[in-house]
């Protein structure tokens, strides 16, 4: 068994990303490029499309429907990201014991990641039916606490909406979470152990570090999948009421694909990309430097 | 390990009350599929009232179902195998070598995750309806339209990547001072590694190609090749069906989902076990 | 001799051998209907290929129908034929897809009522599409709950708010349970449902979204009229006689409402007389002309309509399948009789068919009815979509909050439909 000779050695990369280059490139880059074009113009869809330059952005910088909806947005990412995270965590650290029945109840509570977003909406909207008698305002009858509007409620809508995301994501992060806790040393453990550390110092010094991939990932995932989504607010709320759960995306959706207006919608896309990626640079350089230190 | 009584009791509470919040409004709408009247908006069954199996066998005879689930299927699990592959030999690039251009490939990459589908939904339509140089047919209304573009996926690399980072350099240069070549290292020495990250890539990807929804609308416009989330979703606006019919077919949607999941499930706890193991 | 007529009878056969025979074609066709109405449609193309040979190449579609077309287009890939809302042909001319259709020289045209055609008109005056089916809306009641409270059928508005109120507060199922509500409302602002349902209530206070200066148009939302209809709207959700989440409630929501008996008042179309004659049930169901405000009983009248491509190359076969289709024979047909389907007309176009005598039932006669004497269409502005969906968003902001102050919304929405008017290019200066 022979390695490659030392003047084919820079080719092996290329080479393993050879396969994912090549889907990537036919069916992202081009089409993205092909999007992008499309933002500079005013589609037309017999004739050539007419050439509005920058229009659709600057339209976009000073749609105030827009911003509000970025307001909702942003609340929307924060919020899942941070609760999101914390509680999977947790979950994640109860649910880590290799005995039968806990296996069990972990694959149980997978089922949310496995179902489709509309029966998702469904279930949210039966859960929080704004009636008495609804489920989650039966749950809160027992401490007293009157029903509530919820999704119907301009000032809740969008609390529930998030909670939706939260519950959805739970079982999704803890996975990673798992995964990552599996891959933790034991014996860095067991050094603790030997060092007389509590469980809370075990946390801090073997647990956390060793999930910071884990935190990562689920992190940036939750910023991505929060700026873009679209579905579960769509068929729950619809962006209402009054407005009230209308984020990038629903906003993007009325005003943009509904209407057709494909320039302006692919505009606002990319105005959210480029806004992602800069979060995730960041998100990038600070956790290489967290790892270093 | 030794636990208290109260211990015990709290972690029993726990389960429970994780079990009810996750899985408890699915057993309501199990009930409400197998009930025969439609059921009130806002009313979470815990029983059919009367009990049918005629919502499922419409969803399953007339509505077609099992021509969508198999292309649902096919499409997943293809798909699935295609992405994992393709996203592990990427991520052994990515987290384990170094090269020029590493950097722009990586953010290249990532950034397609932040991209809403629907912009790129035109030209991706153009791109399927374009005819293939020299084979001179195009993807449209093929399989290969379904399959092919989900196979790159920026959230397989990525999460592939993370973890095979993690892998000791020591392992790897032993095996390389043995002599094995670059794909006997991948495959015998970071591959078996990473086996926890490989199930959990494999589950997300079925599950995020299972609920495509935009790409089959614009992959294909034969009936027989839709799959379940374009079905489903026309069902949703159909106001003469009846509802629990709709919700028949989530069931059977849902169904393939949670057997992958369950089977790639018990690979990934090994990995788990493993870990426990080794420590 | 004998060889002379031999000779005679080859070269005639010959002639008529040589003959090319009229070319069979296809026409493509995308319908906005969906696997219920499948029956009805290739009866109809069965017909049409057996009277003039050519075969019909169908596709159906009940979601993403726009977007769809709009990635044909795009690519190209257009069909001869689109049939959809009648209150599309704005977007479809904004597209630039649709060939102007000669009411002169269609065939059977003059046979298709004078509103219907007007529903296809663009803003130059010509005929962009053919009208294939027509409605209007009426009001659904739980028969067995009025006669059990007592009530008689709601003729005015006031006789209305009470039949919800005691359909809510006084048990009309008799369970001894308060779970039951008054009228089912789909007031979301998606897909502009708000103003599609308060459309009614506007019309039958004696407002208008805009007023037509011939040829022009200006917004006039912000009147005593509308705000009228719109609090009217309101008033049944801020009592609670409508049903719980209506402010997020499209007709997807609303139709198991109505069906499960949850509410017992609808105002729906005629498509719905058939799946709620099996759920709730034909006797337990009747339908009644919706209850009149200050102005009257107007209701919205909407119909399909069939559009010829500009890209097709087969116009005038194309043509004569929309013949076809607004034939006697066609609607007929498309009103599924001695079907067990759903219709693709609802109410005919054509004069010559008697509705009543297709459907014998007197929930569509009293569809019929308010049709023929109270349907009202949506304003002919050139594209009504966008100004539906803005609309709808502030119908729906001024619905979510009971102490809303209406008349500054309505005027904030005269503002934002004025603008569209504009960039449509026909606000009136």
């Amino acid at each position: 068994m022979q390695s490659k000779p030392r003047q084919w050695q820079w080719a092996v990369p290329w080479l393993f990303l050879a396969p994912a280059l090549i889907v990537f490139t036919w069916f992202k880059f081009v089409p993205i490029a092909k999007g992008m074009v499309m933002s500079l113009h005013n589609m037309k869809f017999f004739g050539p499309d007419e050439w509005v330059g920058l229009a659709h952005y600057e339209r976009a910088i000073s749609d105030s429907a827009l911003h509000a909806a970025v307001g909702n947005t942003l609340l929307y990412v924060i919020v899942s990201t941070v609760v999101g995270g914390v509680l999977a965590f947790c979950v994640a650290l109860a649910l880590q014991d290799q005995a039968r029945h806990v296996r069990i109840i972990r694959t149980a509570i997978f089922i949310p990641a496995v179902t489709s977003v509309a029966i998702l909406s469904e279930i949210w909207r039966i859960v929080f039916y704004p009636a008495a008698n609804g489920v989650a305002n039966s749950f809160i009858a027992l401490f007293y606490i009157p029903a509530q509007s919820w999704m119907a409620d301009p000032d809740q809508a969008l609390y529930v909406v998030i909670l939706l995301q939260i519950w959805k994501s739970i079982p999704y992060n803890m996975v990673i979470f798992l995964a990552g806790l599996a891959g933790i040393n034991r014996e860095l453990y067991d050094a603790a152990d030997v060092d007389g550390a509590n469980v809370w110092r075990k946390l801090w010094h073997v647990t956390l570090p060793g999930l910071i991939p884990a935190f990562s990932v689920v992190i940036m995932l939750s910023f991505i999948r929060g700026f873009r989504v679209f579905t579960e607010i769509y068929t729950t709320t619809g962006g209402g009421p009054a407005g009230r759960t209308e984020v990038i995306m629903t906003v993007i959706f009325k005003t943009g694909f509904e209407r057709l207006d494909y320039g302006y919608a692919a505009a606002v896309s990319f105005l959210l990309v480029a806004f992602t990626v800069l979060l995730t640079v960041l998100h990038i350089t600070i956790k290489n430097r967290i790892s270093r230190f | 390990m030794t636990q208290t009584l109260s211990q015990k009791f709290a972690r029993v509470v726990l389960y429970a009350f994780l079990l009810i919040v996750f899985c408890g409004p699915f057993w309501g709408i199990l009930a409400t599929a197998f009930n025969s009247a439609t059921v009130q908006p806002g009313k979470l069954l815990l029983w059919p009232e009367e009990f049918t199996l005629r919502h499922f066998s419409y969803a399953w005879h007339e509505a077609k179902a099992y021509v969508y689930l198999f292309n649902s299927l096919l499409v997943a699990l293809i798909g699935t195998a295609l992405q994992t592959l393709v996203s592990a030999m990427a991520a052994y690039a990515l987290a384990r070598k170094r090269f020029r251009g590493m950097a722009v490939v990586s953010l290249a990459i990532l950034s397609t995750m932040m991209l809403p589908e629907e912009v790129i939904a035109i030209p991706l339509y153009l791109t399927l309806q374009a005819k293939i140089p020299v084979l001179d047919v195009s993807l449209y209304n093929t399989y290969f339209a379904l399959i092919l573009p989900v196979v790159g996926w920026a959230f397989s690399v990525f999460l592939l990547t993370e973890f095979m980072k993690a892998v000791p350099q020591d392992l790897e240069d032993a095996a390389r001072v043995d002599g094995a070549s670059e794909l006997q290292i991948f495959r015998h020495v970071i591959l078996p590694l990473v086996k926890p990250a490989l199930g959990t890539a494999a589950i997300f990807g079925f599950l995020m190609i299972w609920d495509q929804y935009l790409l089959p609308l614009i992959a294909v416009d034969k009936r027989e090749l839709y799959t379940i989330p374009v079905v489903l979703r026309s069902m949703r606006v159909d106001e003469i069906m009846q509802s629990n019919i709709f919700i028949a077919v989530t069931v059977i949607a849902t169904v393939p989902s949670v057997l992958v999941y369950l089977a790639l499930q018990r690979q990934f706890n090994s990995g788990l076990t493993a870990g426990a193991v080794k420590g | 001799m004998k060889y002379c007529k031999l000779g005679l009878a080859i070269a005639t056969a010959g002639a008529l051998l040589a003959t090319p025979v009229i070319a069979s074609e296809t026409v493509s066709v995308w319908m906005r209907y969906g696997e219920n109405e499948r029956p009805v449609l290739d009866k109809l193309v069965a017909e049409f290929n057996s009277q003039t040979g050519h075969e019909v190449d169908l596709f159906l579609a009940n979601t993403d129908f726009e977007t769809r077309l709009a990635r044909a287009a795009a690519g190209g890939n257009l069909p001869d034929i689109i049939v959809n809302d009648a209150t599309a042909i704005g977007q479809l001319l904004e597209m630039g897809v649709v060939r102007e259709i000669d009411r002169a020289s269609f065939v059977g045209g003059d046979e298709i009522f004078d509103v219907a055609w007007d529903s296809t008109l663009g803003p130059d005056g010509k005929h962009y599409g053919v009208p294939t089916s027509a409605q209007a809306f009426a009001v659904f009641v739980r028969k067995d709950w009025r006669e059990a409270l007592g009530l008689e059928k709601p003729q005015t508005w006031e006789e209305l708010f009470e039949l919800a109120r005691a359909f809510t507060e006084d048990d009309p199922d008799g369970n001894g349970e308060a779970d039951t509500y008054g009228y089912v409302m789909p007031v979301s602002a998606t897909r502009g449902y708000a103003t599609w349902f308060l459309s009614d209530l506007i019309w039958q206070a004696g407002g208008a979204f805009v007023s037509d200066d011939g040829g022009t148009f200006h917004a006039t939302l912000n009147t005593a009229e509308v705000a009228t209809g719109v609090e009217f709207g309101r008033s049944f959700i801020c009592a609670g006689y409508a049903q719980p989440a209506a402010i997020t409630a499209t007709t997807g929501d609303t139709t198991p409402v109505f069906a499960s008996g949850q509410a017992g008042i609808y105002r729906s179309g005629p498509y719905h007389i058939a799946p709620l004659y099996g759920e709730p049930g034909k006797d337990l169901v009747e339908v009644i002309l919706p209850p009149a405000g200050p102005a009257g009983r107007d209701s919205l009248g909407e119909g399909e309509a069939a559009f010829i491509t500009v890209t097709s190359e087969i116009p005038e076969i194309a043509q004569s399948f929309i013949e076809f289709l607004v034939s006697e024979k066609g609607q007929r047909l498309g009103m599924a009789e001695g079907m067990d389907s759903s219709p693709i007309v609802r109410l005919s176009v054509n004069k010559s068919v008697d509705t009543l005598a297709v459907r014998q039932d007197e929930g569509w006669a009293t569809f019929a009815e308010q049709f023929g004497e109270a349907g009202h269409y949506f304003p002919r502005v050139p594209n009504w979509k966008p100004i539906r969906q803005m609309t709808a968003d502030g119908f729906n902001r001024i619905l979510a909050d009971c102490d809303s102050d209406i008349g500054a919304e309505l005027a904030a929405m005269d503002g934002i439909v004025n603008a569209e008017l504009d960039r449509q290019g026909v606000l009136s200066k």
